[in-house]
């Protein structure tokens, strides 16, 4: 089963390649409804309960290929699969225009493929394969458009890459030569080993893997890759596989390490340092920053270092209110990148400086911002306010000394600065100021308005009703510690 | 009946845009808010003490004497402030946005009054401030925008220092819930982080209630608002920042003398500040925003004399509630007053609605009614609110003798007479002067009766101090942590009348001397504030943009860090071999080409030398690097497996 979900979208991806003829439509109805059927499936294993692993390959006694559905795992399969099966949605409309629809869609989907093997690996070598794949996978979809800005984005993007691979294979070897295995395992498999090398062989994976999530110092490639790319692919790019290196790090910290061999190290403190001053400098950035999508780039930056903080505070908490951030972030990028996205498609403007009076011309894609920009800032009862809710007030139970306070007040200029960059274009957009001459209203394509709608609810519903949400959370963080 | 207050409201904006017609959506404003006091009063009376827990949402509510009064207030307030929209708002844009968020204004704020843990509260006052931006902007001229920044820029920012505090609250005792904050906060051994949690919460509620020095939002957003809206900014959204002020005195820090000395010195100085501005200003809608700010500051200074009297607090607790009320209700009058006069003239400067009251004894009256009450003259309410605040401090004079004490209960008198001077120049140039407006007319039915009803609830409660002002006070002294009287109050005993004459005497002394002489020439009113006496224009606005840039720039640098790294590392290691020029256009190959194509051997050559090019380019270029190093990475690969294994 679980190699079948892997397995699913790459063959629609295959088919998305091989398939040009017949009505557009019809092809489209197809690939959605096939994306359904994998969806469906993610989210029947994710909710069949059970500890799913299937052994693929062993290499040696130590060393398998192996995959496993665990609680990390299940969150997210089910926010990559239900991502997909909107952004595709959404994607139907968007391609309409573009060339290459078909070359999209492969690498669309294959990248779909590789990122949920990436979750459902079980032991660090088959991630590490996976996460690569996804890499290399997903540089075709900043590619796409081929003008000078993708191709450095997807050069820059490749190269941060592969030297973010470097330093996570350094630590591989160094771990490797120090457990017995590199499964992972709840609580970690490092015995007891607290020595130097070991340590800064765990920094060294957080830097690797951080590359993705946007951790300074690796951060800078996502600035210029994500907004080039077409609006489905950046809102998936920011929105899930920048996930990516999050689980890779969930994994290295709670399942090689162990939290509690980390807990008071070095590597926390400078860990938390790194991620608060991401989530600082990436809103900072985004606030100075004039072109949206650039904007909501740097705003990825910042957003995903919530998580990280909050993995790094080493605390159940902490843990949940990371994943949590993790899910409503989802929510809140794919659907800020998809509105974005929308007003490209349909008037052309990039700029946050001609959104003026766009919210009356486009009211539904400007209400679907407002609530999903409520929701980022982390506005009660919105859900990023439970996140936040949750990192700070774990950061004050589980950290020492002045980082308790710190870390908080970090998290809350950053989300001064997350109203300031985010609120703007929306109050120019709604209040154009006495006497602005609006101009015709423009009709927004269906495909379009139900994706956003869907996540605006998403955000606004689930954060309102947040107790299911929160205690499936709580759940899996509990599984993991 | 709670929940129907609370989210009856929301449904109700959500059934706006289905109301086509301005005067459907007027109607419907009315009868919503009006069912909503309706239910509010049920609540009051059916269900007092009882209360509510929506487990799924993390919601608590509440009905005790503090929040059943105060929630009825704020019912009331939206009722009477929907009663005159559709005269102010005939023949304006955007209604339907305006009362969407009207109605969504008024389930927010009963949400923060009836709130019975601060998650809750916060998660209304968050509602209430963002929501109620819309009404800020609703006019969207330049002024109205410009506020509207500042307004929700230091919402937001009093919104999420409020979390910090709410955060270290949580740590601290682990409960938000009121009720249980006053034992549990009793028992935090780590005071300073318990003080640091109280600032925090009290910067968030100060900045909405307006207090000194965050007060800025708070003159510029009133004025530009649609009157019906000034009058629920002024009377009841700046009440919401005192009812956390309230509840940080009763709950978190009760009988904390610094606490008390803090909260009087920022009162004291909202006080003056905001009743000397508003005597120099000439603006009707920007006298009376100043106007809140002074009173705010009296309500502040009675807060604090409820944390400094601890036992003795029975006057500063009664006090302090009723001030409260006096001042929405005569905010509510004045501001709907101004409205009334902006729908007939057009303008608001003094000197544009000269004489506008004239011939008009009903609205002469009912603005008295507000006037007086404000002023503090017997037989209104806020004549017994500013008394029983006076006595406290009074009786806090006679505890502790302190001279500073003395200092602070002179600049009460003061900024009472200051009150009584801005009144009267409102009074003499609108109903006195002669000028250019003229005629009896000045409303619709609605409008009158929305005026008569916030009109004559003052002189009800001011006369009749035992019976019903004290009732009402005493039992709110549960929530305020007040204690009931010891002694009746004789209020109109000279002893008590003596302080209103002193105030009212620095007040004419004020007008006659002062406005006459230097802000009057020949009839018209000068501006004589001096333009660069603007705390956000000239400290907050510099210090930021500075702040931000500064940040923005080291920001930039470190965002960058990286990439720079890495060209340099290129620039040294990698030097670039000079581009060669493919000087062979028609080479060997291309000869042959030509042969057997029918094509060009022009073409041909273009098409050769763009292969060339891009190999040429490739080699020279950052991917070829790219490539190299994904070789190395597959050899260290194959190195790392052959070594493992």
């Amino acid at each position: 089963m679980l190699i079948a979900i892997i397995l699913l979208p790459i063959l629609i991806g295959f088919l998305s390649a091989v398939w040009k003829g017949g009505a557009r439509k019809t092809r489209w109805i197809v690939l959605v409804a096939l994306q359904a059927a994998e969806t469906a499936l993610v989210i029947a294993a994710a909710v069949n309960g059970g500890d799913y692993a299937t052994d693929i390959w062993r290499i040696t006694e130590s060393l398998t290929v192996a995959l496993r559905l665990d609680g990390v795992a299940r969150l997210f399969t089910v926010l990559t699969a239900c991502a997909w099966l909107v952004t595709l949605i959404f994607a139907a409309e968007y391609m309409k225009h573009g060339a290459h629809e078909p070359r999209f869609l492969t690498f669309l989907f294959i990248t779909e493929g590789v990122l949920l093997g990436t979750a459902l690996s079980a032991d660090f070598v088959s991630m590490y394969v996976f996460y690569e794949l996804t890499s290399l996978c997903s540089m075709p979809l900043v590619l796409h458009e081929l003008t000078r800005e993708s191709v450095t984005g997807a050069v820059k993007y490749l190269y941060y890459s592969i030297g973010g691979a470097f330093f996570v294979l350094f630590g591989i070897a160094v771990l490797y030569a120090n457990t017995d295995t590199l499964n992972f395992a709840v609580g970690g498999t490092l015995t007891g080993a607290h020595t130097p090398l070991v340590l800064l062989a765990i920094f060294f994976v957080i830097i690797g893997f951080g590359t993705k999530a946007g951790l300074f110092p690796m951060h800078n490639w996502l600035p210029s890759a994500h907004p080039v790319a077409p609006a489905p692919a950046s809102a998936l790019l920011s929105g899930i596989i920048t996930k990516a290196g999050v689980i890779g790090i969930i994994r290295v910290i709670y399942f090689i390490a162990g939290a509690d061999t980390l807990r008071g190290t070095w590597v926390q403190t400078a860990g938390l340092i790194l991620a608060l001053f991401t989530v600082f400098m990436g809103s900072m950035m985004a606030y100075g920053e004039k072109d949206f999508k650039k904007r909501l780039a740097y705003s990825s930056i910042s957003q995903i270092s919530y998580v990280l903080t909050g993995l790094f505070i080493l605390s159940p908490e902490g843990l949940e209110g990371g994943l949590l951030q993790v899910f409503f972030h989802a929510g809140a990028k794919i659907g800020l990148f998809l509105a974005a996205g929308a007003i490209i498609y349909l008037t052309g403007y990039r700029s946050v400086e001609d959104f003026r009076g766009l919210g009356r011309r486009m009211p539904v894609t400007f209400l679907a911002l407002v609530f999903l920009a409520l929701s980022l800032v982390g506005i009660p009862p919105f859900g990023g306010f439970f996140s936040k809710w949750h990192i700070a007030l774990a950061a004050l139970e589980a950290l020492p000394g002045a980082l308790a306070y710190i870390a908080p007040a970090v998290l809350l200029v950053s989300a001064l600065l997350t109203a300031g960059y985010l609120f703007t274009p929306i109050i120019r957009g709604f209040f154009p100021g006495e006497g602005y001459a609006l101009g015709e209203p423009i009709r927004e394509p269906r495909a379009m308005i139900v994706p956003l709608l869907f996540l605006a609810a998403v955000c606004g519903l689930l954060g309102f009703v947040s107790g299911p949400v929160t205690s499936v959370m709580e759940a899996i963080a509990g599984g993991m510690m | 009946m709670l929940y129907f207050v609370v989210f009856f409201p929301v449904v109700a904006a959500l059934l706006v845009p289905l109301m086509k017609s301005e005067r459907a959506k007027g109607l419907w404003a009315v009868i919503a808010t009006g069912a909503t006091l309706c239910a509010m009063l049920c609540t009051a009376f059916g269900s007092f003490g009882s209360s509510w827990t929506i487990p799924l949402l993390h919601l608590h509510f509440a009905v005790d004497g503090f929040r059943a009064i105060y929630g009825t207030v704020v019912c009331f307030m939206w009722f009477v402030s929907a009663l005159l929209s559709p005269q102010y708002f005939h023949g304006h844009h955007n209604l339907g946005r305006y009362y969407f968020f009207f109605l969504l204004g008024l389930s927010s704020t009963a949400g923060v009054f009836l709130s019975a843990e601060l998650y809750t509260t916060f998660l209304f006052f968050e509602m209430m401030s963002l929501g109620s931006y819309v009404w800020v902007v609703q006019e969207e001229t330049p002024g109205a925008m410009d506020a509207g920044k500042t307004y929700l820029t230091i919402a937001v920012l009093g919104g999420l220092v409020t979390l910090m505090g709410l955060f270290i609250l949580q740590h601290l005792t682990g409960t938000l819930v009121i009720a249980e904050l006053r034992q549990a906060c009793a028992a935090v051994e780590n005071r300073s982080a318990l003080w640091a949690a109280a600032i925090c919460v009290f910067f968030g509620f100060a900045a909405k209630a307006g207090a000194f020095p965050l007060h800025i939002w708070l003159p510029k957003a009133h004025p530009v608002a649609p009157a019906p809206a000034s009058a629920l900014l002024s009377g009841v959204l700046t009440k919401a920042g005192i009812f956390g002020v309230l509840l940080i005195t009763a709950s978190l820090l009760p009988g904390e003398r610094s606490w008390g000395v803090l909260v009087l010195i920022l009162g004291a100085v909202t006080m003056v500040l905001g009743a000397v501005i508003a005597v120099f200003s000439n603006n009707l809608k920007y006298i009376l925003a100043c106007s809140s700010l002074s009173q705010i500051g009296f309500i502040m200074t009675g807060i604090a004399m409820i944390c400094l009297l601890g036992e003795e607090n029975a006057l500063a607790a009664n006090g302090t509630v009723l001030y409260m009320m006096n001042h929405s209700l005569v905010k509510l009058t004045l501001f709907l007053f101004a409205g009334v006069v902006y729908c007939n003239t057009h303008a608001l400067d003094l000197n544009d609605i000269r004489g506008f009251g004239r011939g008009k004894p009903l609205l002469h009256g009912l603005f008295l009614c507000g006037a007086c009450s404000l002023a503090g003259i017997p037989g209104f309410c806020g004549y017994l609110s500013k008394t029983l605040v006076h006595e406290s401090i009074v009786e806090y004079i006679h505890l502790t003798g302190s001279a500073a004490i003395t200092a602070v209960e002179w600049l009460f008198l003061f900024s009472g007479g200051l009150t009584a001077a801005y009144l009267t120049k409102i009074y003499v140039a609108v109903f006195w002067q002669k000028g250019c407006c003229s005629g009896k007319k000045w409303g619709t039915p609605l409008s009158v009766l929305a005026l008569t009803l916030a009109g004559v609830t003052l002189p009800v409660i001011g006369l009749l101090p035992h019976r019903l002002a004290e009732k009402l006070t005493g039992l709110t002294l549960d929530f305020t942590g007040g204690h009931p009287f010891h002694h009746t109050v004789h209020y109109f005993a000279w002893v008590n009348l003596k302080g209103v004459v002193i105030s009212l005497a620095i007040g004419m002394a004020v007008y006659f001397l002062f406005i006459r002489k230097v802000l009057m020439k020949d009839g018209r009113y000068l501006d004589r504030w001096p333009a660069w006496l603007n705390l956000e224009q000239s400290v907050y606005k510099p210090f930021f943009s500075v702040l931000i840039k500064l940040l923005g720039v080291v920001s930039r640098f470190f965002c960058d860090l990286t990439d720079l790294l890495v060209l340099l590392v290129r620039h040294l290691i990698l030097q670039e071999s000079a581009e060669k020029v493919n000087r062979h256009r028609f080479g060997a190959l291309t000869r042959r080409l030509a042969r057997s194509t029918p094509e060009a051997p022009e073409v041909i050559a273009d098409r050769v030398n763009t292969v060339g090019d891009t190999l040429s380019r490739m080699s020279n270029s950052l991917s070829f690097a790219l490539l190299m190093t994904c070789l190395g990475l597959c050899i260290v690969l194959i190195v790392v497996i052959c070594t493992v294994f």
